[in-house]
């Protein structure tokens, strides 16, 4: 793919202005791309929020606070998105693994276990856990394709809430676990409130190694064989595609991602309960992964961010937006009463406006937009795909 | 084209107005008067009083009569001319997400108000679960946070591990709460089950969840030790169908308690109870009291009137407290346009005494420090109202709180089903009330 990638980009595609030099760099040096990009982001971010529209919500520290609980979905969307987006398998138990990480940690550092293991390594091992969990969950549904995988996943994803709720002895059932130790770094907490900083860049730093990770394995060999087995199995594994190990990697990686963000999760809000992991927060991940576009990292990474702001901090201030703006008549709604109607007309409207997602991979951009795109029609597909 | 760039220009006016209007009404300007206000209570800004509570989607029957409680004293306390120079102002914050209540949605509302200098206390949250993820944040902010409905012993209690939930305070208490907790409320109805109803076998089913089965297990417990028998099952919240349960019942079952918040599932339990032929009293905990048969996603809307007759429940707060006629005509008369929630809830009452303890906390404090700034005023409410030796007049009689954050006067309540009651179509009406201060 990098090869084939640099000589697109040599076509006029780009074209030779600063823009066409820029994404020609970005896509040879991807991991300092994301570094400078995300640590631009990050930059801006807790700036804009100081400027009026977004200050009469709430304040700094409290913008950021929701940024880094949003960066818990950014990291679940990008794991997802391997699953789903690279290699074509559909996994609607999303949630399972990020229960799976959350209670790692849960059991590591709480007085529930007496245990009180330091953050760090735990980070790692909650990854471990969760993709050791993600291919025992792969291995019995290799020989399933489809709608029938997708049945399988949502059992597994009903199953472990379940199974959390029910074994009182080792979860404390629906009490769920308390008291969880936040991070310490150089023998200094995490503050809980006040001050938003070490939360906001860890979680920073998880997202940009992650994506790096990511975009890596994309280009990678792994990465291409995701993409055969996205687009036709059969063929793959007649092309010498080992499709065993290929999609338990793919299982693997996405449920490491999602440990990942559950043993953030669980430091951060310092108690976990079965019903954080319920069916509605894998469908959340998957609604992400498919406005921001299915298979396209820093897309599905947007999308995940947008969709957790409207959904979580955007609705449900709306109540309060307007009261502080005095808008006539709009301050008399309660805005409360219509987020779901809200919610449901931004998603429906996205789908019909762009079914292929905010800012989709360009493979399926073409895939549904073929008259639009020059190049594909004049040239083809770079992976030698004819236009229709 | 030209739509889309109408579209963006009319959302760029309207940020600008919006940028234009902020300010002034949202936080508060101390010690700047008015100009020209030469009446005699000064204008200082504004304090808000947060609120916590699921409002939306399942939630909403629970939450919005409980919000609507601490509204009303707001509201009044704003007539009546704000409090020390102060006007008020709630700021209601919904944690349910997908029509269920958050925790990490209820974290992150705590986190809101906590930033916001001008929130002086915060009433809620409904949930004990949502409250165990709230407790930290709020214990490290020193912001004062009364629940009127959260139960769960380990909130409060040391011996129950609530020094969990403030580890970097635990001298310092920032939580109170009205209602009893479940290691009253659980036992209460099983002394009433075994003395007054005269029950000897139950089958308990709870709903799985914080707060349904730590009533149920500490139900269970007592009647256990009064000498009845039990048979436990858990059922989660939103079965559908209870009769394998109903017909792995042992014969000699005279009774059921369901430990559980209604969201349709006790409601089915009792319909097909009835539907079996199974006539024994359903009893249960302040969640299957939700109202009456008119209500929305009430047990006895659900099951029906004539299904409900012979239901008892128990309310961890007064039931028959001095000023209900009246509160609850105030309710209805502040509330007539609204659709859905003209009559007050059963935590209608706990929550207006929560705001009544938070505003009576502030007065006292603007009392001895009247030019104190936001930070010193947040302090000194919850200062004052956790001290043990203060006392709030509130409409649930006069309360205090234990050096845990506990209520003093942990009354239970119990409520019976009048078919008849609500035009006929069936509403619990109080029986009897008892205090557990002395346990």
């Amino acid at each position: 793919m990098t090869a084939a990638n640099t000589k697109l980009s040599r076509t006029p595609a780009g074209g030779p202005g600063l823009r066409g030099r820029l994404s020609d760099l970005s896509s040879r040096h991807r991991s300092i791309a994301v570094i400078v990009g995300m640590s631009l982001v990050a930059l801006v971010l807790p700036l804009i929020v100081l400027l009026p529209p977004f200050s009469s919500f709430s304040g700094q520290t409290v913008w950021m606070d929701g940024f880094t609980i949003a960066g818990i979905y950014v990291l679940l969307a990008l794991g997802l998105n391997v699953v789903v987006g690279l290699a074509g398998l559909l996994d609607l138990g999303y949630a399972a693994f990020f229960a799976i990480g959350a209670y790692t940690y849960a059991l590591a550092a709480s007085p529930f276990t007496g245990w009180d293991l330091p953050f760090w390594p735990m980070l790692l091992v909650g990854a471990v856990v969760a993709a050791i969990f993600g291919i025992l969950l792969g291995a019995p549904t290799l020989r399933l394709r489809g709608d029938y995988l997708a049945i399988v996943t949502l059992g597994f994803g009903e199953i472990v809430p379940i199974v959390i709720l029910n074994s009182s002895k080792y979860t404390d059932g629906p009490n769920g676990i308390g008291g969880i130790s936040p991070p310490t770094l150089l023998d200094t907490r995490f503050p809980t409130t006040g001050n938003p900083w070490p939360f906001y860049l860890t979680m920073l730093v998880l997202i940009i190694l992650s994506m790096i990770f990511i975009y890596r394995l994309q280009d990678s060999r792994l990465g291409r064989a995701w993409m055969a087995i996205r687009e036709d199995e059969l063929a793959a594994a007649a092309n010498g595609v080992n499709t065993v190990v290929t999609k338990l990697l793919a299982f693997a990686i996405g449920a490491s991602t999602a440990g990942l963000a559950g043993v953030f999760l669980a430091s951060k809000l310092q108690t976990v309960t079965p019903n954080l992991f319920r069916f509605d927060v894998s469908f959340t991940v998957l609604a992400m992964v498919v406005l921001g576009g299915m298979g396209n990292v820093w897309g599905v990474a947007v999308g995940a961010f947008i969709i957790f702001m409207i959904q979580s901090v955007f609705l449900k201030q709306l109540n309060i937006f307007f009261n502080n703006v005095q808008v006539p008549i709009l301050s008399d709604i309660d805005f409360l009463q219509y987020q779901f109607l809200l919610y449901g007309i931004a998603l429906v409207a996205m789908m019909l406006l762009r079914p292929e997602g905010l800012f989709p991979s360009r493979r399926r951009r073409r895939e549904l937009h073929t008259e639009e795109d020059e190049v594909f029609a004049e040239h083809g597909d770079a992976m030698g795909a004819a236009p229709e | 084209m030209k739509l889309r760039k109408l579209g963006g220009l009319a959302l760029g006016a309207m940020l600008v107005a919006a940028a234009c209007n902020t300010g002034g009404g949202a936080t508060a300007t101390p010690g700047a008067p008015a100009p020209g206000a030469t009446q005699a209570p000064v204008d200082k800004g504004t304090l808000k009083i947060g609120v916590t509570l699921p409002l939306s989607g399942g939630a909403a029957a629970d939450g919005q009569p409980t919000m609507k409680g601490a509204q009303l004293a707001v509201d009044q306390a704003n007539e009546a001319g704000g409090i020390g120079g102060y006007k008020l102002e709630l700021m209601v914050l919904d944690h349910a997400v997908n029509g269920k209540y958050n925790e990490q949605q209820g974290a992150q509302d705590m986190q809101t108000f906590v930033g916001d200098s001008a929130v002086v206390g915060v009433v809620g949250p409904y949930n004990s679960a949502v409250a165990k993820v709230q407790i930290p944040i709020s214990n490290d902010a020193g912001v004062l946070q009364c629940s009127p409905a959260n139960t769960n012993e380990a909130l409060t209690k040391p011996e129950f591990g609530a020094l969990d939930y403030r580890k970097n305070f635990p001298e310092r208490i920032n939580y109170v709460r009205v209602a009893a907790t479940d290691d009253i409320q659980g036992p209460a109805m099983a002394v009433y089950d075994f003395n007054t109803l005269k029950l000897r076998n139950l089958l308990v089913v709870d709903d799985v969840t914080t707060f349904g089965k730590g009533v149920a297990d500490n139900f269970q417990k007592k009647f256990e030790e009064l000498g009845g028998t039990v048979q436990r099952v858990g059922a989660p919240a939103d079965t559908t169908d209870f009769n394998s349960i109903i017909s792995a019942a042992k014969p000699e079952t005279d009774g059921v308690y369901y430990g559980g918040v209604v969201t349709s599932g006790a409601g089915l339990l009792l319909k097909q109870l009835r539907q079996q032929g199974k006539t024994f009293p359903f009893t249960g905990p302040d969640g299957i009291v939700n109202g009456s048969g008119k209500a929305e996603g009430a047990l006895i809307q659900i099951a029906g009137a004539a299904a409900s007759a012979g239901s008892y429940g128990t309310i961890a707060a007064i039931g028959d407290f001095p000023g209900r006629a009246d509160f609850e005509a105030a309710y209805a008369e502040a509330f007539k346009n609204d659709a859905d929630f003209n009559t007050a809830g059963a935590y209608s009452g706990p929550a207006y005494a929560c705001a009544t303890i938070i505003l009576k906390s502030l007065e006292e404090f603007l009392k001895t420090s009247p030019d104190a700034d936001q930070a010193a005023i947040r302090e000194g409410v919850r200062a004052w109202a956790s001290d043990t030796s203060n006392t709030f007049d509130t409409v649930l009689g006069t309360e205090s709180f234990d050096k845990n954050g506990d209520t003093t006067q942990p009354f239970i309540s119990f409520y019976v089903v009048d078919p008849a009651a609500a035009d006929g179509a069936g509403d619990w009406v109080f029986k009897e009330q008892l205090n557990f201060a002395q346990e």
